[in-house]
């Protein structure tokens, strides 16, 4: 049980409180961009090539221009007039805002109609005819590194090849010795396929730019508007359009996932056209444009190592990354980090020897990848990790359980430096694995496998025993465009003693309102339902660089700490001068300071409010506000342990989870119900990819699931019912110990389902499955191990 | 996507019959459902419009022709397709081998069709292309047949209402 | 996602509606529950310049017995075959089939009526429709006529229902003796087109032969498809594990599946094979339960 330090009434730390944002929410009064209306506003649509790479011939927008309503057919040649054809990534990379004179990709954007409806601007998009060349695309990422592919970049002066960067890390000679002393080695290639984070609100915008006023409002679906803000006056700055003549509002998100922090050609359009006419334009997508044109995530293609002895101590890893970034990097990750985080993938076990390798590589699919609720790239090094680590345990014919308990770190180990760099704050992993085997009664389940096997039932268990590192980041390493990835909170209490919280993150479902409401009343004691949280407009809201990678707790969350405790600090002199003893007699408890040995001489937080507008004391600054930027010290190391059971028809080959057990370790807990809430949406959305998800692409560079009827999001009927639990490890750098759990369960649970996939046929003479598993991939895989004739 | 369809068929006609008229694009047209030429360029260059009705879907495609080989000698034909959506939305592009022999005073017809399409129909209509040619295929045949034998086809029908007349018919209705 | 520009219009009876389909020709699409035809418009595959809908008109909805049979009224929904008392008793199959047609929301709106009238290989209903030896009701402004469920789909989307004419009922032959069903399909996930489908129906004598049997396939075939070798297989004989078997084997050989994202012919024949079996034991085991 979580112990809490504050009154129900207050609400602190450790209260399941009930989301204040749902009441919007469950009655439908959300205010999503989308409902955003301004007067004059005109409507956006994008005409998207059919082609995967071709040249522009013609673009004939007379018939379009034609038809009532439709008031004009912006293409690339006219934004290239103002420079803004193509636009940065934030990768360095470039990308086109609308093609001159080349689409890379199928559904790219090759110009835009507005029009005064959005009807009508659909309308006007199916009556833009283009004409187009096509040449052969180049799909296959490892194709694109042939020396006889076609160069995709011919934008890019001197380039000869496809072949975007070269990353690596870890001591390569010395990996390179321990394996090839080693006992025991495996290997494994893996592709963590290409996804869609599908949030349910699709991108969109309202630029409104006010021709007398030379100002932009921006009303965007951003998990980071202060770091838009900051792009566009770079990449505006130029026509007139400075940071402060420009204000970004992010309403409401319906589901962020990471898909919602890169800039995309649509909103930089909307920006132009609003910028030229001084109307308001609103460009929303639809479902399949935002499933085919939108950042992916994912499709690293693995070959994964790992040595070790005989009696199961794992030696040293090796991973060989290819990623498959589309025709530009426009990955979303901390400038230093080209593979973001991928680094965490030596995983929770003490072995001191790894080396990984990445390159990147132009194809012509659509440009990313953003970190799909992970903390950039973390999904695919658990992956990696987690599926070499059982092939090894198979190798060797150790339980994969027993396995990982004799190569944990210890808990005493901590902080640990991992090969790769990383400075572990604190685990338990022993503990995690414990709890969730005796959760899921894990030796009577492998005695049942046993029987079951004998009698031709396919039954598996898996397990996912993954590290996580999020909190970008430490300002000496992490930097999205040279912003150090600091976070902010101001708190302003009125005289009443209810206050108003503001933060540079931006929730889009995680809670935010709720969750910091209850850090700040656990510092002040003042109840959490009196104050209010605000985030997602850069004129009110202090600088921060957003909510994304299971940031906001361990950046922002400590921001609204440590201003909290400014305010505590002068609170307490405020007391002593009410209560007329010296500071050092008073003692604080939740909601009130009181004097040492004399409990009945106090002072409520309230009226030390009150009086610091009423009645402060003499040479003290009026007023009761304060606001803190904050810098981590570290990442913080969230840690879990996943156990799936599932059941295989052995004739259809559908798969059916019958338990899954996620015991996570996120540090200390501000609210255990949103928690669980977090770890259920994480874990369908592991699932997702683990059975379910892929864009699927033909060599014709054709999207082949380009709609949820073929791209299949898993709904309540394939989710099984998920167990949850907890260990509670605070993190010793965190004002509060907390670590952030927002992305641990999309993270930890594909290994754990494959891994009990493969071990329900893993007696038949499979070895390694591809996700998603789907009933199909494993019949033909079973049929190729002649389990069906 | 790609998708390759084939197709043998025997006529009760003469192989010189046959090839003459499967060699006549203008000839063809008429028992293609719901085509047409608008253009003749040269010899072995056609434009033409294809009109695909099914149900309540209906996809109007303009395309090129090319006759690009015509062995008469080995009854040998290669013709070379490509439609684009008149919405702009994608392409398809053909190739089609066809080869004819002679037993016993008939025709044996053989011939296979490789159909490659680009952009929105092969994104949303991944699970019919494969039937739905194949069921365009089979009534080509069926009405180049008809007209060999000197049967009136109905060249203004388009695939579904074709479908929709056989209805009628069986079912004696007028419409 | 936003269709061509359409007329609308929501007769109140059929007479009235006739009027509009022989007014508009077939540039007409009759709205029923829409969720086939509203998606397609969505996505401009199709774009019919009147939809006429029928949800006004009264009486189009019902489950009853009656002369020796199950009528259905063409806008029946989903749900509620799900719900009938009179289903869940005689008539399992539609209990198994409306269960996984779709999501609730779908259910909550779709017709019976509008799945078959779709004529699309891939909707539930058909397969059914073919397992219990329907007929179809065809009503026009020249009055009615009925059309066996065998001649009932011709083509893609391409139904025997002609402009003018609407879908009104839906007549099955009565559950009597020993009578059983079932449907089962494979989806990828829920609300998904099957990978392969069967529905089947069997009767049985006092000894437990076969006397009727009816099998529609899903999904496997351009068209809606019976599996007449393996109906001719089970009638007249004792339905044993190897009969079984072997009828299944036949659905499986009979059928056309084409490869897709869900799956190559090897699969599908795999699955038709699978499934046939299962449901046959199914139907017969509810059957001899009757």
């Amino acid at each position: 049980m979580i112990e809490c330090k504050t009154s129900k009434e207050i609400g602190g730390m450790g209260h399941s409180k009930k989301r204040k944002e749902d009441a919007r929410f469950i009655q439908g009064k959300g205010h999503y961009v989308d409902d955003v209306k301004l007067p004059g506003m005109v409507y956006m649509d994008i005409v998207r090539s059919p082609y995967a790479y071709a040249k522009i011939k013609k673009i004939d927008a007379s018939k379009a221009l034609a038809i009532p309503g439709v008031l004009a057919v912006v293409t690339g040649k006219d934004l290239e007039q103002y420079n803004l054809h193509w636009m940065p990534t934030l990768m360095s990379d470039t990308q086109m805002v609308l093609s001159t004179d080349t689409v890379m990709y199928q559904a790219q954007e090759v110009a835009a109609v507005i029009a005064t409806d959005k009807y009508i601007a659909r309308d006007g998009r199916d009556a833009v005819i283009v004409e187009y060349e096509p040449m052969p695309p180049v799909m296959d990422p490892f194709k694109s590194l042939d020396p006889n592919a076609p160069v995709l970049r011919t934008d890019k002066e001197g380039k000869t090849n496809n072949h975007i960067w070269h990353w690596e890390v870890g001591d390569k000679e010395k990996t390179e010795d321990v394996f090839s002393q080693a006992d025991v080695v495996v290997k494994q290639q893996m592709h963590i396929p290409r996804i869609h984070v599908a949030s349910i609100e699709t991108c969109g915008c309202v630029a409104a730019y006010n021709k007398v006023e030379n100002h932009l409002t921006m009303y965007m679906t951003t998990q980071a508007p202060h770091a838009i803000r900051t792009v566009i006056a770079l990449v505006a700055g130029h026509v007139g359009l400075t940071e402060e003549k420009v204000r970004v509002i992010s309403p409401d998100i319906g589901g962020g996932f990471g898909g919602k922090v890169p800039v995309y050609p649509g909103y930089v359009i909307a920006i132009a056209v609003s910028f030229l006419t001084g109307l308001p334009v609103k460009w929303i997508e639809d479902r399949s444009e935002n499933l085919q044109a939108d950042s992916f995530a994912r499709d690293y293609h693995i070959t994964a190592e790992m040595a070790g002895t005989k009696d199961g101590q794992i030696l040293a890893t090796r991973f060989k990354v290819l990623a498959d970034h589309g025709y530009t990097d426009a990955s979303a990750n901390p400038s230093k980090f080209p593979t973001g985080l991928f680094s965490i993938g030596t995983g929770s076990y003490n072995y001191h020897n790894a080396y990984m390798e990445a390159d990147a590589v132009y194809t012509n699919k659509p440009p990313g990848g953003v970190a799909y609720r992970c903390s950039f790239r973390v999904t695919e090094a658990v992956h990696a990790i987690e599926r070499i680590t059982d092939i090894y345990a198979r190798e060797i014919g150790r339980d994969p359980a027993d396995l990982r308990m004799q190569n944990f770190i210890k808990k005493d180990e901590f902080p640990w430096a991992s090969p790769t760099g990383w400075s572990y704050d604190s685990g338990d992993y022993h503990a995690g694995l414990q709890k969730a085997m005796d959760a899921i009664g894990y030796h009577e389940l492998r005695k049942e496998q046993t029987e079951l096997r004998k009698q031709g039932k396919l039954m598996g268990i898996g397990i996912s025993t993954f590290t996580e590192v999020v909190g970008a980041g430490p300002s000496k390493d992490f930097d999205i465009l040279g912003i150090k990835m600091f976070d902010s909170a101001e708190i302003r209490v009125h005289p009443t003693g209810k206050a108003i919280a503001r933060f540079g993150t931006k929730s889009q479902g995680q809670g935010h309102e709720t969750t910091y409401a209850q850090i700040v009343a656990e510092e002040l004691g003042i109840p959490m339902e009196h104050i209010q949280v605000e985030e997602g407009d850069t004129d009110t809201a202090p600088y921060g660089l957003g909510t994304y990678a299971s940031r906001s707790t361990p950046t922002a969350g400590a921001a609204a700490v440590m201003a909290a405790r400014k305010l505590r600090d002068k609170a307490k002199k405020i007391a002593a001068y009410l209560l007329e003893v010296s500071e050092e007699d008073l003692e604080w408890e939740p909601g009130k300071f009181f004097v040492k040995g004399a409990p009945e001489k106090a002072k409520s937080i309230q009226e030390i409010v009150f009086a610091s507008y009423t009645n402060h004391p003499p040479g003290m600054e009026a007023g009761f506000e304060a606001t803190h930027y904050y810098d981590p010290p570290n990442l913080t190391f969230p840690s879990g342990a996943y156990i799936c059971v599932v059941d295989v028809d052995p004739e259809t080959c559908h798969i059916k989870i019958r338990r899954f057990v996620a015991i996570d370790d996120c540090g200390n807990i501000i609210n255990p119900m949103i928690v669980q809430g977090q770890v259920h949406g994480g874990l369908t959305q592991g699932l997702a990819p683990a059975m379910y998800e892929e864009l699927i692409y033909d060599e014709a560079g054709n999207i082949l699931n380009g709609t949820f009827m073929d791209y299949l999001v898993p709904t309540a009927v394939e989710s099984p019912s998920w167990e949850t639990g907890h260990t509670v490890t605070p993190s010793p750098h965190h004002p509060i110990g907390a670590k952030g759990v927002g992305e641990s369960p999309t993270v930890g649970a594909p290994p754990a389902i494959v891994n009990a996939i493969v071990d329900a046929v893993s007696h038949l003479g499979i070895k390694h499955l591809e996700i998603p598993v789907t009933p199909y991939k494993l019949f033909k895989e079973l049929k190729a191990v002649g389990y069906f004739k | 996507m790609n998708t390759t369809i084939q197709k043998e068929f025997d006529i009760d006609q003469p192989i010189g019959l046959v090839w003459k008229a499967l060699a006549d694009p203008e000839y063809i047209v008429t028992c293609v459902p719901g085509a047409s030429l608008t253009e003749k360029v040269d010899d072995r260059n056609f434009k033409g419009e294809v009109v695909a009705k099914f149900g309540p879907i209906k996809a109007i495609y303009n395309g090129d022709i090319e006759i690009q080989e015509l062995d008469e000698a080995n009854h040998v034909m290669v013709l070379k397709g490509k439609g684009l959506d008149s919405k702009g939305k994608g392409s398809a592009d053909m190739i089609m081998n066809g080869t004819l022999t002679e037993t016993d005073g008939k025709t044996h017809v053989k011939f296979s069709m490789n159909i490659a399409i680009v952009g929105m129909l092969a994104q949303f209509g991944s699970r019919l292309i494969n039937d739905v040619s194949d069921q365009l295929l089979n009534q080509f045949v069926e009405n180049f047949k008809a007209k060999l034998a000197g049967e009136s086809v109905d060249t203004d029908l388009s695939a579904g209402s074709m479908l929709g007349a056989m209805a009628k018919s069986i079912f004696g209705k007028k419409n | 996602m936003i269709a061509e520009p359409f007329n609308y219009d929501a007769p109140s009876t059929l007479d009235e509606a006739f009027a509009m389909l022989e007014a508009h020709g077939d540039e007409a699409k009759i709205l029923a529950g829409g969720h086939s035809l509203i998606p397609m418009m969505k996505l401009r595959f199709s774009s019919p310049t009147h939809l006429i809908d029928i949800n006004r008109i009264p009486g189009l909805a019902y489950i009853k017995e009656e002369d020796g049979y199950l009528k259905i009224g063409a806008m029946t929904r989903e749900v509620d075959l799900e719900d009938s008392d009179l289903i869940a008793r005689k008539y399992h199959i539609f209990k198994d089939a409306t269960h996984l047609i779709a999501d609730p929301q779908v259910r909550n709106f779709g017709t019976i009526g509008g799945n078959l009238a779709h004529g699309d290989a891939a909707n539930d209903h058909p397969a059914v429709m073919l397992a219990l030896g329907a007929e179809v009701e065809i009503s026009s402004k020249e009055g009615k006529r009925t059309v066996p469920i065998d001649e009932f789909f011709f083509g893609f989307y391409t139904t025997a229902v002609q402009p003018g004419e609407i879908l009104t009922e839906i007549r099955i032959p009565a559950a009597s003796g020993k009578y059983g069903s079932a449907y089962y399909k494979v989806e990828r996930k829920a609300g998904d087109y099957a990978a392969a489908g069967v529905a089947a129906m069997v009767q049985l004598d006092g000894n437990g032969n076969c006397v009727k049997a009816g099998i529609g396939l899903t999904n496997v075939n351009p068209l809606p498809m019976r599996a007449s070798r393996s109906e001719e297989a089970l009638v007249g004989n004792q339905p044993t594990d190897d009969l079984i078997e072997l009828a299944a084997r036949y659905a499986s050989e009979d059928c056309n599946p084409s490869e897709d994202l869900r799956g190559d012919e090897e699969y599908k024949r795999h699955l038709v094979k699978v499934i046939t079996k299962r449901m046959l034991k199914l139907a017969i085991e509810r059957a001899q339960n009757a």
